[in-house]
């Protein structure tokens, strides 16, 4: 046992003495993100005079903290060594859910989103679960909570919900001092699971889960404990996020959402997060996040025709697989 | 020569003072409904020398909102949205109201005051036209006969169901009529799987209503799989393989919109508001401009042609 831990632990000064040596590793390891969030940056400068304004940064700010938020759950749930594929369709159910409190049961903003928080956490913990306990493949949960959790959207409310109170719309849509409100919350989200995964215990134990659960399980981790956390956590990022959608929306639609979970799984892995898990930064996903906020939005406003942009981003997601593909290789 | 090179200077100078930027939000170009609206779109555009540009939001809610903020960002005088869901779209289009931009909202209802007007299809009286064809069969030919009827559409959209409601008005107090439900079709493949299951739950099924070019599709191939030509169609949006259903008499009636034409009134609206008090002395627009369907029966399927999915003009 205390060898173990003893092996651990050099594992742990291996890793970092490399990456803070050699420059090389760190272009692989963090520099995808910032070489290509700064040559994309570079490309639609230059390529419109209506991309580097101050109005459309601000544009691009409060297009991405939906997508941001959820990217964070992503990321510790691909840290671990799963994946959520249903995250989407749970943001249409979590949306509507929010919507209806808000409407029909004219609970404030704060109240109701405690509350689909709550119940969100409840039923990803649900998930985790069956992922920890049962061992199934998260792959395949998510595929079916995928179908199952836009279905019960559709069920809950088969169109959309409007909702009235204005503080929700002046959460998606409202700025406080020329930022948007919605990247203010994005922000405030971030700096805490910073803090969460890299100052806690709770946080080197997700890494640790990922990179060798048994080893992990070994070194005295409660691994399904802290599979369930995640999954929790990232429940409530996903209620976090359905919340800006619906007030980017002003309403919650069981239609929501859709395809977001391949973006964020995107974003992840331009933040050069292992997909195998242990191994990635919030930090490289929030660079992943902005940098895809800044494709679509720079290829809308360069007016590059849609079969285009679809072939574009394809593309640039496969470099940036190919380009963490490379980083394992290496590191072998 | 100097002469000549003056006038093509101010030719384009004058151009180029008049030209307008239009934004068309559509909801995904996979569709050839959209193609030919976006055709539509370009042809009266290109006839006028306006610039457009097309955002594709994949049917994503959330990337239309987006196309509508980068289109406002874009400097864009006129925004075409066709929403994905009107309720959605709402808030960014009235943000767009006031930064001075025109709205015109295409094939979905926006409901706002601020839209300048609605250029669509009369879907509730469509459905109550092949509703009425509907009616005419079943009392000529399945008289006195128990009649069940089942609906196979895209559960989610709310344009299907308007249409679904008028087609049912068309067919009320129709004793021998029985209404199975709604099923989903939202795709061919879909609406193939749930008509072989509905014909294995209901043998004696007589008239499957598919409000949508997929589910016509779908529910023909089934029929056609299954070998079952005494069950009818009464549909929308014509193909190919529904004039073939047509012609062979499975399909009894289909409401073809016009898409092309949705797309050219949609620019003339944006321009009557923009440049129509200079130009024509009013800029007024009814809050809505429907474009009728054209109803297709074995009887006149010969007049039939398919509207162009690609634009007739090249830009100027």
């Amino acid at each position: 046992m205390g060898d173990v831990r003893e092996r651990l632990k050099n594992l742990d000064l291996l890793y970092e003495g490399v990456n803070k040596k050699h420059i090389f590793y760190w272009i692989l390891d963090k520099g995808i993100a910032v070489i290509g969030f700064i040559t994309v940056f570079l490309i639609f400068s230059l390529g419109t005079d209506r991309f580097l304004t101050l109005s459309n940064l601000i544009n691009i700010a409060r297009q991405i903290p939906a997508l941001g938020i959820l990217s964070i759950g992503m990321t510790c749930v691909i840290l671990t060594g799963n994946i959520d594929l249903s995250a989407g369709s749970a943001i249409a159910l979590s949306g509507v859910f929010l919507a209806s409190l808000m409407e029909y049961t004219n609970m404030s903003l704060m109240t109701s989103v405690i509350i689909t928080c709550t119940i969100m956490a409840g039923i990803y913990g649900v998930i985790g679960a069956l992922i920890a306990y049962q061992n199934l493949p998260s792959f395949i949960v998510t595929v079916a909570t995928l179908t199952a959790f836009r279905g019960l959207a559709f069920l809950y409310s088969n169109k959309p919900i409007y909702v009235r109170d204005p503080s929700l719309r002046e959460l998606g849509r409202g700025s406080t001092a020329g930022i948007p409100n919605a990247f203010i919350l994005m922000v405030i989200v971030y700096a805490l699971f910073y803090f969460i995964l890299s100052k806690t215990q709770f946080g080197k134990h997700v890494y640790a889960v990922g990179d060798n659960p048994e080893a992990a399980r070994r070194f005295g981790v409660n691994v399904p404990k802290v599979i369930i956390l995640v999954f929790m956590l990232h429940g409530i990022t996903v209620a976090l996020s359905s919340t800006i959608i619906a007030g980017r929306l002003s309403s919650g639609s069981p239609n929501a959402g859709s395809l977001m979970e391949l973006d964020a799984i995107a974003a992840v892995v331009f933040g050069g997060t292992r997909f195998s898990g242990g191994k990635g930064s919030l930090m490289g996903t929030l660079l992943g996040v902005i940098l895809l906020g800044m494709l679509n939005n720079g290829l809308n406003i360069m007016g590059v025709s849609s079969y285009h942009q679809m072939v574009v981003r394809g593309m640039i997601i496969i470099l940036a697989v190919w380009l963490n593909y490379l980083r394992r290789f290496l590191e072998r | 020569m100097k002469r000549f090179l003056t006038v093509i200077l101010i030719t384009t100078l004058l151009l180029s003072a008049f030209s307008v930027k239009i934004g068309e939000v559509t909801c995904t170009m996979r569709h050839e409904f959209f193609q030919a609206l976006h055709a539509g779109i370009v042809d009266a555009a290109n006839e006028i020398g306006a610039e457009v540009m097309l955002i594709d939001p994949e049917l994503s809610i959330e990337k239309q909102i987006q196309g509508i903020e980068d289109l406002i960002e874009a400097g864009v005088d006129a925004i075409i949205v066709i929403a994905i869901t009107g309720d959605t779209v709402v808030p960014v289009v009235e943000e767009a109201v006031k930064k001075g931009i025109v709205v015109v909202a295409v094939d979905e209802v926006i409901p706002s005051d601020k839209v300048v007007t609605f250029v669509g299809t009369p879907n509730f009286e469509a459905g109550k036209k092949l509703g009425d064809l509907a009616r005419r069969y079943i009392q000529t030919k399945l008289a006195g006969k128990k009649v069940k009827i089942a609906v196979v559409r895209d559960l989610g959209s709310t344009i299907q169901a308007q249409r679904t409601e008028g087609f049912l008005e068309a067919l009320k107090g129709l004793e021998n009529v029985e209404f199975v439900g709604e099923y989903q079709g939202y795709d061919r493949d879909k609406a193939f799987a749930t008509v072989s299951d509905l014909l294995v739950a209901h043998p004696d099924l007589s008239i499957i209503y598919a409000p949508a070019e997929n589910a016509v599709v779908g529910a023909f191939a089934a029929l056609e799989t299954m070998g079952r030509s005494d069950v009818k169609i009464f549909g929308f949006d014509m193909t190919e393989e529904a004039v073939r259903g047509i012609k062979k008499g499975v399909i009894l009636g289909m409401a073809q919109q016009q898409p092309y034409l949705l797309g050219v009134v949609g620019v003339q609206s944006a321009m009557i508001k923009l440049i129509g008090k200079k130009t024509l002395g009013s800029d007024w627009l009814p809050p809505k401009r429907l474009v009728p369907v054209k109803i297709y029966t074995p009887e006149n399927i010969g007049e039939y042609s398919p509207p162009p999915t690609k634009p007739l003009s090249t830009t100027k």
